[in-house]
Protein backbone atom coordinates (compact mmCIF):
# COMPACT_ATOMS: atom_id res chain seq x y z
CA UNK A 1 0.00 0.00 0.00
CA UNK A 2 1.20 3.56 -0.60
CA UNK A 3 1.36 5.86 2.53
CA UNK A 4 1.90 9.18 1.48
CA UNK A 5 2.81 11.22 4.47
CA UNK A 6 2.16 15.01 2.83
CA UNK A 7 -1.32 16.27 0.98
CA UNK A 8 -0.62 15.97 -2.94
CA UNK A 9 -1.46 19.51 -4.09
CA UNK A 10 -3.43 20.83 -6.76
CA UNK A 11 -1.55 23.79 -8.27
CA UNK A 12 -2.67 27.42 -8.68
CA UNK A 13 -2.75 28.03 -12.29
CA UNK A 14 -2.52 31.11 -14.26
CA UNK A 15 -2.98 33.68 -14.55
CA UNK A 16 -1.32 34.81 -11.47
CA UNK A 17 -1.91 38.41 -9.79
CA UNK A 18 1.33 40.07 -8.40
CA UNK A 19 2.01 42.21 -5.50
CA UNK A 20 4.52 44.30 -4.42
CA UNK A 21 5.69 43.13 -1.27
CA UNK A 22 8.27 43.30 1.57
CA UNK A 23 11.36 41.17 2.54
CA UNK A 24 14.76 40.13 3.93
CA UNK A 25 17.27 39.90 1.22
CA UNK A 26 19.29 38.28 3.96
CA UNK A 27 17.22 35.14 3.99
CA UNK A 28 16.93 34.68 0.28
CA UNK A 29 19.16 31.05 0.21
CA UNK A 30 16.56 29.78 2.66
CA UNK A 31 13.81 30.98 0.63
CA UNK A 32 15.13 29.59 -2.65
CA UNK A 33 15.48 26.17 -0.53
CA UNK A 34 12.23 25.81 0.35
CA UNK A 35 10.71 27.23 -2.79
CA UNK A 36 12.97 24.57 -4.82
CA UNK A 37 12.20 21.53 -2.01
CA UNK A 38 8.00 22.40 -2.90
CA UNK A 39 8.85 22.16 -6.53
CA UNK A 40 9.44 18.61 -6.39
CA UNK A 41 7.30 16.28 -7.95
CA UNK A 42 6.45 14.00 -4.37
CA UNK A 43 4.12 17.26 -3.64
CA UNK A 44 1.93 18.12 -6.13
CA UNK A 45 -1.31 15.63 -7.28
CA UNK A 46 -0.63 14.96 -10.97
CA UNK A 47 1.99 15.36 -13.45
CA UNK A 48 0.18 18.70 -14.73
CA UNK A 49 0.11 20.05 -11.33
CA UNK A 50 4.09 19.73 -10.89
CA UNK A 51 4.38 21.18 -14.33
CA UNK A 52 2.72 24.19 -13.21
CA UNK A 53 3.54 24.05 -9.71
CA UNK A 54 7.83 23.89 -10.59
CA UNK A 55 6.86 26.93 -13.11
CA UNK A 56 5.72 29.25 -10.70
CA UNK A 57 8.24 28.55 -8.10
CA UNK A 58 10.86 28.96 -10.17
CA UNK A 59 9.31 32.34 -11.35
CA UNK A 60 9.00 33.64 -7.86
CA UNK A 61 12.55 32.18 -6.93
CA UNK A 62 13.62 34.54 -9.73
CA UNK A 63 11.38 37.29 -8.42
CA UNK A 64 13.25 36.99 -5.26
CA UNK A 65 16.73 37.75 -6.54
CA UNK A 66 15.38 40.09 -9.60
CA UNK A 67 13.99 43.24 -7.58
CA UNK A 68 10.11 42.91 -9.27
CA UNK A 69 10.72 46.49 -8.84
CA UNK A 70 13.54 46.07 -11.70
CA UNK A 71 10.61 47.74 -13.96
CA UNK A 72 9.51 50.03 -12.04
CA UNK A 73 13.54 51.46 -11.86
CA UNK A 74 13.75 51.76 -15.09
CA UNK A 75 10.58 53.51 -15.39
CA UNK A 76 11.75 56.21 -12.72
CA UNK A 77 15.33 56.11 -14.74
CA UNK A 78 13.41 56.96 -18.15
CA UNK A 79 11.21 59.97 -16.31
CA UNK A 80 14.81 60.49 -14.90
CA UNK A 81 16.21 61.08 -18.10
CA UNK A 82 13.47 62.80 -19.37
CA UNK A 83 13.08 65.86 -17.13
CA UNK A 84 16.79 66.31 -17.14
CA UNK A 85 17.03 66.29 -20.15
CA UNK A 86 13.63 68.85 -20.55
CA UNK A 87 14.51 71.08 -17.94
CA UNK A 88 18.55 71.03 -17.92
CA UNK A 89 19.36 70.03 -21.31
CA UNK A 90 21.48 66.57 -20.16
CA UNK A 91 21.41 64.88 -22.84
CA UNK A 92 22.34 60.65 -22.82
CA UNK A 93 22.27 57.97 -24.45
CA UNK A 94 21.44 54.40 -23.41
CA UNK A 95 22.27 50.97 -24.58
CA UNK A 96 20.81 47.31 -23.47
CA UNK A 97 17.85 45.48 -23.48
CA UNK A 98 16.96 45.41 -19.74
CA UNK A 99 17.42 42.07 -18.94
CA UNK A 100 19.53 40.97 -16.58
CA UNK A 101 22.45 40.04 -19.07
CA UNK A 102 22.06 43.10 -20.82
CA UNK A 103 21.25 46.19 -18.59
CA UNK A 104 20.16 49.46 -19.37
CA UNK A 105 23.32 51.24 -19.14
CA UNK A 106 23.28 55.27 -19.34
CA UNK A 107 25.99 57.48 -20.81
CA UNK A 108 26.67 59.73 -19.30
CA UNK A 109 25.36 57.92 -15.65
CA UNK A 110 22.67 58.86 -13.61
CA UNK A 111 23.85 60.73 -10.72
CA UNK A 112 22.79 60.49 -7.40
CA UNK A 113 22.85 63.81 -6.30
CA UNK A 114 20.79 65.76 -9.39
CA UNK A 115 23.60 68.92 -10.64
CA UNK A 116 21.70 72.22 -11.39
CA UNK A 117 24.21 73.25 -14.30
CA UNK A 118 23.14 76.51 -16.41
CA UNK A 119 20.33 75.46 -18.29
CA UNK A 120 20.32 74.83 -22.09
CA UNK A 121 18.71 76.98 -24.25
CA UNK A 122 15.66 75.46 -25.51
CA UNK A 123 14.62 73.87 -22.08
CA UNK A 124 11.96 74.65 -19.90
CA UNK A 125 14.32 75.90 -17.24
CA UNK A 126 16.09 78.01 -20.03
CA UNK A 127 13.43 79.95 -20.80
CA UNK A 128 11.89 80.25 -16.98
CA UNK A 129 15.40 81.59 -16.14
CA UNK A 130 14.81 83.79 -19.31
CA UNK A 131 11.36 85.17 -18.00
CA UNK A 132 12.39 85.50 -14.70
CA UNK A 133 16.02 87.57 -15.49
CA UNK A 134 13.28 89.69 -17.88
CA UNK A 135 11.27 90.27 -14.61
CA UNK A 136 14.20 91.23 -12.35
CA UNK A 137 15.49 93.73 -15.42
CA UNK A 138 12.10 95.31 -16.09
CA UNK A 139 11.72 95.49 -11.82
CA UNK A 140 15.04 95.84 -10.63
CA UNK A 141 16.97 96.87 -13.74
CA UNK A 142 19.12 93.81 -12.90
CA UNK A 143 21.51 93.47 -16.08
CA UNK A 144 22.41 89.80 -17.33
CA UNK A 145 23.17 87.89 -20.57
CA UNK A 146 20.19 88.42 -21.61
CA UNK A 147 19.09 92.43 -20.57
CA UNK A 148 21.85 94.42 -20.83
CA UNK A 149 19.61 97.80 -19.59
CA UNK A 150 20.20 98.81 -16.40
CA UNK A 151 16.98 100.65 -15.73
CA UNK A 152 14.08 99.56 -14.69
CA UNK A 153 11.31 100.18 -16.03
CA UNK A 154 9.72 103.08 -13.87
CA UNK A 155 13.58 104.75 -14.54
CA UNK A 156 12.94 104.38 -18.26
CA UNK A 157 9.23 106.03 -18.70
CA UNK A 158 10.43 108.81 -16.35
CA UNK A 159 13.40 109.11 -18.87
CA UNK A 160 10.68 109.07 -21.54
CA UNK A 161 8.58 111.64 -19.84
CA UNK A 162 11.02 113.84 -19.39
CA UNK A 163 12.16 113.70 -22.96
CA UNK A 164 8.93 114.18 -24.05
CA UNK A 165 8.29 116.75 -21.87
CA UNK A 166 11.23 118.67 -22.70
CA UNK A 167 10.58 118.46 -26.65
CA UNK A 168 7.06 119.48 -25.76
CA UNK A 169 6.05 116.99 -28.32
CA UNK A 170 3.17 115.58 -26.38
CA UNK A 171 -0.48 116.87 -26.28
CA UNK A 172 -1.59 117.50 -22.43
CA UNK A 173 -4.35 114.41 -22.01
CA UNK A 174 -1.40 111.96 -23.24
CA UNK A 175 1.07 113.69 -20.71
CA UNK A 176 -1.49 113.53 -17.66
CA UNK A 177 -1.82 109.98 -18.58
CA UNK A 178 2.43 109.20 -18.43
CA UNK A 179 2.74 111.20 -15.24
CA UNK A 180 0.14 108.55 -13.67
CA UNK A 181 1.59 105.89 -14.90
CA UNK A 182 4.97 106.65 -13.58
CA UNK A 183 3.53 107.68 -10.46
CA UNK A 184 1.59 103.98 -10.18
CA UNK A 185 4.75 102.67 -11.04
CA UNK A 186 6.44 104.24 -7.97
CA UNK B 1 38.58 11.60 -17.50
CA UNK B 2 35.12 9.72 -17.58
CA UNK B 3 35.19 6.32 -18.06
CA UNK B 4 32.02 3.71 -18.57
CA UNK B 5 31.43 1.07 -15.92
CA UNK B 6 31.70 -2.73 -17.01
CA UNK B 7 28.19 -2.94 -17.41
CA UNK B 8 24.63 -0.92 -17.77
CA UNK B 9 22.34 -1.73 -15.35
CA UNK B 10 18.67 -2.44 -16.20
CA UNK B 11 16.08 -2.18 -13.13
CA UNK B 12 12.88 -3.58 -13.93
CA UNK B 13 10.26 -1.62 -11.22
CA UNK B 14 7.07 -4.17 -9.90
CA UNK B 15 4.30 -3.24 -8.09
CA UNK B 16 1.65 -5.68 -6.39
CA UNK B 17 -2.25 -5.56 -6.28
CA UNK B 18 -1.77 -3.92 -2.87
CA UNK B 19 0.24 -0.83 -4.20
CA UNK B 20 3.63 -2.28 -2.53
CA UNK B 21 6.49 -2.00 -4.89
CA UNK B 22 9.89 -3.87 -5.48
CA UNK B 23 12.74 -3.97 -7.92
CA UNK B 24 14.69 -6.97 -9.75
CA UNK B 25 18.52 -5.57 -11.01
CA UNK B 26 19.87 -7.13 -14.31
CA UNK B 27 22.99 -6.20 -15.62
CA UNK B 28 24.01 -6.09 -19.27
CA UNK B 29 27.06 -5.37 -21.68
CA UNK B 30 27.70 -1.70 -21.61
CA UNK B 31 28.16 -1.22 -24.94
CA UNK B 32 24.32 -2.37 -25.37
CA UNK B 33 22.72 0.03 -27.76
CA UNK B 34 19.46 1.16 -26.31
CA UNK B 35 17.71 -0.44 -29.33
CA UNK B 36 18.81 -4.08 -28.45
CA UNK B 37 18.15 -3.14 -24.96
CA UNK B 38 14.74 -2.42 -25.85
CA UNK B 39 14.11 -5.15 -27.61
CA UNK B 40 15.52 -7.15 -25.06
CA UNK B 41 12.95 -5.84 -22.33
CA UNK B 42 10.16 -6.72 -25.04
CA UNK B 43 11.51 -10.51 -24.95
CA UNK B 44 11.96 -10.82 -20.99
CA UNK B 45 9.21 -8.49 -20.27
CA UNK B 46 6.42 -11.28 -20.79
CA UNK B 47 9.19 -14.17 -19.42
CA UNK B 48 9.00 -12.54 -15.76
CA UNK B 49 5.29 -11.95 -15.58
CA UNK B 50 4.12 -15.29 -16.39
CA UNK B 51 6.40 -16.03 -13.31
CA UNK B 52 5.37 -13.13 -11.14
CA UNK B 53 1.92 -12.04 -10.17
CA UNK B 54 3.43 -8.63 -9.87
CA UNK B 55 2.54 -5.88 -12.64
CA UNK B 56 5.87 -4.32 -14.30
CA UNK B 57 5.35 -0.70 -13.93
CA UNK B 58 8.64 0.74 -14.49
CA UNK B 59 12.05 0.45 -16.20
CA UNK B 60 15.38 2.11 -15.72
CA UNK B 61 18.45 2.08 -18.03
CA UNK B 62 21.48 3.21 -16.26
CA UNK B 63 24.59 3.87 -18.39
CA UNK B 64 27.34 5.12 -15.73
CA UNK B 65 29.93 7.07 -16.07
CA UNK B 66 32.94 7.82 -13.31
CA UNK B 67 36.12 9.71 -13.07
CA UNK B 68 38.43 7.32 -11.66
CA UNK B 69 40.89 10.21 -10.80
CA UNK B 70 39.18 13.84 -9.98
CA UNK B 71 41.23 16.47 -9.25
CA UNK B 72 40.96 17.69 -6.34
CA UNK B 73 37.82 20.28 -5.10
CA UNK B 74 38.77 23.68 -4.73
CA UNK B 75 39.21 24.80 -1.11
CA UNK B 76 36.28 26.12 0.30
CA UNK B 77 33.95 24.40 -1.59
CA UNK B 78 31.07 23.33 -0.27
CA UNK B 79 28.47 20.29 -1.44
CA UNK B 80 25.79 22.12 0.76
CA UNK B 81 25.40 25.18 -1.11
CA UNK B 82 23.97 25.47 -4.76
CA UNK B 83 23.30 28.05 -7.13
CA UNK B 84 20.27 28.20 -8.97
CA UNK B 85 19.78 29.94 -11.65
CA UNK B 86 16.53 30.61 -13.25
CA UNK B 87 15.45 30.79 -16.99
CA UNK B 88 11.82 31.49 -18.80
CA UNK B 89 11.08 31.01 -22.44
CA UNK B 90 7.44 32.48 -23.31
CA UNK B 91 5.10 30.03 -21.65
CA UNK B 92 7.28 28.86 -18.62
CA UNK B 93 10.17 29.46 -15.50
CA UNK B 94 12.79 26.61 -14.80
CA UNK B 95 15.92 26.44 -12.83
CA UNK B 96 19.04 24.26 -12.81
CA UNK B 97 21.04 23.54 -8.97
CA UNK B 98 24.75 23.88 -9.99
CA UNK B 99 26.20 22.39 -6.24
CA UNK B 100 29.51 24.14 -4.28
CA UNK B 101 29.19 27.57 -6.66
CA UNK B 102 32.33 29.74 -6.99
CA UNK B 103 31.39 32.01 -4.57
CA UNK B 104 33.48 34.84 -6.09
CA UNK B 105 31.40 35.19 -8.44
CA UNK B 106 28.55 36.15 -6.20
CA UNK B 107 27.86 39.94 -5.55
CA UNK B 108 30.02 41.71 -2.89
CA UNK B 109 28.17 44.43 -1.84
CA UNK B 110 24.51 45.54 -1.05
CA UNK B 111 21.52 43.55 0.04
CA UNK B 112 22.39 40.58 -2.11
CA UNK B 113 25.92 40.19 -0.56
CA UNK B 114 27.16 36.68 -0.85
CA UNK B 115 23.92 35.40 -2.25
CA UNK B 116 23.13 36.59 -5.76
CA UNK B 117 25.03 35.56 -8.95
CA UNK B 118 27.17 38.95 -9.69
CA UNK B 119 25.79 39.28 -13.65
CA UNK B 120 28.12 42.62 -14.18
CA UNK B 121 31.46 40.29 -14.26
CA UNK B 122 32.54 39.73 -17.45
CA UNK B 123 33.88 36.36 -16.90
CA UNK B 124 30.19 35.08 -15.04
CA UNK B 125 28.23 36.92 -18.43
CA UNK B 126 31.00 34.54 -20.77
CA UNK B 127 30.29 31.56 -18.93
CA UNK B 128 26.17 32.08 -18.51
CA UNK B 129 26.28 32.90 -22.37
CA UNK B 130 27.89 29.69 -23.31
CA UNK B 131 25.85 27.46 -20.74
CA UNK B 132 22.27 29.38 -22.25
CA UNK B 133 23.39 28.15 -25.58
CA UNK B 134 24.18 24.79 -24.21
CA UNK B 135 21.01 24.17 -22.55
CA UNK B 136 19.75 24.16 -25.90
CA UNK B 137 19.60 20.61 -25.37
CA UNK B 138 18.44 20.12 -22.47
CA UNK B 139 14.12 19.54 -21.84
CA UNK B 140 11.88 19.63 -19.29
CA UNK B 141 10.52 17.12 -17.31
CA UNK B 142 7.89 16.95 -20.17
CA UNK B 143 10.16 16.94 -22.94
CA UNK B 144 9.55 20.49 -23.84
CA UNK B 145 12.37 22.87 -24.60
CA UNK B 146 13.98 24.20 -21.89
CA UNK B 147 13.53 28.10 -21.29
CA UNK B 148 16.98 29.61 -22.38
CA UNK B 149 16.00 33.25 -21.38
CA UNK B 150 18.62 34.14 -18.38
CA UNK B 151 16.63 35.65 -15.31
CA UNK B 152 18.85 35.50 -12.63
CA UNK B 153 21.36 33.73 -9.82
CA UNK B 154 21.33 33.20 -6.55
CA UNK B 155 22.60 30.62 -3.90
CA UNK B 156 20.30 28.12 -1.58
CA UNK B 157 21.16 26.22 1.52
Amino acid sequence: MRINIVNKEIAPGPPFDYELVDYIPAYTPFILYALWLKSQRYFWATPEDWAIARSALAEQGAYFLMPGTIDIVNAVDRVYTLLDERLIGNERSVTGTGTALDPFVYDPPLEQAAQFLDPTEGTVTFYLDHQLRGLQNISDGQTSIFFSEDRNIHDQLAAILEALTTEGGLDADMLAQLVQIVALLG
Amino acid sequence: MFTNANTLVLEWGFVDRNGGRAQMTMHLPFSTTLATLNTFVSTMAPLLTTLSNATIERLTYRYRYADNAPGAPAIGSNSNLLLSLYYRNESRYEQINLPAPDTSYLETEGAYQGIRLDTSLVSVQSALSELTTALEAVVTPEAEAFPTEFLAGGVFK
